[in-house]
């Protein structure tokens, strides 16, 4: 029983943190997209459902390279045991592989939509492109965004223990 | 925006009403909001970006005033993500450690519930040009 309740809380831990990770970055593409004046092309260019199935790929393989990098990080509370020596270059390695899954589901789903346009040769050049430059493209970007994201959360855990030490010294 | 500005309004609701719950039962009602709480940020985020593609090429400039009307929003629903991630670490560790803190979770509740009347209010701004 106390098991199952330990791995629900690190569950809504791990959905929380991919659900912020995957939503904050699109929110923040969207707003430099926006302010920089090239959001209207791009998403022109985007069907709705070719739009919702990307975000969806994105949202999917953030929480479950999220489950991967907590992984034995923690216990009753977020954060406890694995050191932080291991935690960022974990983050970071994880990030640039859930750059690639992104990839390879981004090419899937562009794969489908230009089939169904009949462009097919299109499809085959672009799988080519999508697997060589395009993966080791997509690797650096997340691990990149895997390591800033690390330092996001570590100071977001760092003001919760403040917030709870805070509350508790309290008379 | 009503699952999150609603359970948000509850889970302080409950935490005020000091005599009529015991903090045990606040803090499985806000571990239950939390993955509503996600869930509904994850769609609206999807929701969101579709609905700015649906509009296309019509899309006002950021320099309009509707452009700056939106830019203030989506500052304000990155300010909510980014803010509400130590109020779900803040009730997983006072799950975990059993030891619920009744006057907290009510400010973070309080303080969400306050934060999304502001970004709703942003919207129905928006909505009106």
């Amino acid at each position: 029983m106390a098991d199952r309740a330990i791995r629900e809380r690190n569950q809504l831990v791990v959905f929380a943190l991919g659900t912020f990770h995957a939503a904050v970055l699109i929110v923040a593409l969207v707003l430099v997209f926006y302010a920089a004046g090239g959001l209207a092309s791009l998403l022109s260019g985007l069907s709705t459902i070719a739009g919702l199935a990307l975000f969806s790929a994105l949202w999917l393989t953030t929480v479950w390279s999220t489950h991967r990098t907590l992984r034995g990080a923690f216990t009753v509370a977020p954060w406890t045991s694995v050191p932080l020596g291991i935690m960022i270059p974990r983050a970071a390695w994880r990030g640039g592989v859930n750059g690639v899954a992104f990839l390879a589901c981004l090419g899937l789903i562009l794969a489908i939509s230009s089939a169904f346009n009949g462009d097919v040769g299109v499809v085959g050049f672009g799988a080519l492109i999508f697997a060589t430059v395009g993966a080791a493209f997509a690797f650096v970007i997340g691990l990149v965004l895997g390591l800033l994201f690390a330092c996001v959360d570590l100071a977001l855990v760092t003001a919760t223990r403040a917030i709870l030490d805070n509350e508790k010294s309290r008379p | 925006m009503a699952a999150i500005l609603g359970g948000a309004l509850l889970v302080w609701w409950l935490g005020v009403r000091r005599k009529g719950a015991n903090a045990g039962v606040v803090l499985d009602v806000a571990e239950r909001y939390e993955w509503i709480f996600w869930a509904a940020i994850g769609l609206q985020a999807m929701t969101g970006v579709g609905n700015l593609g649906a509009v296309g090429d019509a899309l006002p400039a950021s320099a309009s005033g509707w452009g700056t009307k939106l830019i203030v929003k989506l500052v304000a629903v990155l300010a909510l993500a980014v803010l509400s991630v130590p109020r779900t670490l803040a009730v997983v560790a006072m799950a975990g450690t059993q030891r619920p803190q009744p006057n907290l979770l009510s400010a973070l509740y309080g303080g969400t519930a306050i934060f999304v009347v502001g970004i709703a209010g942003l919207a129905v701004w928006l909505a009106h040009g």
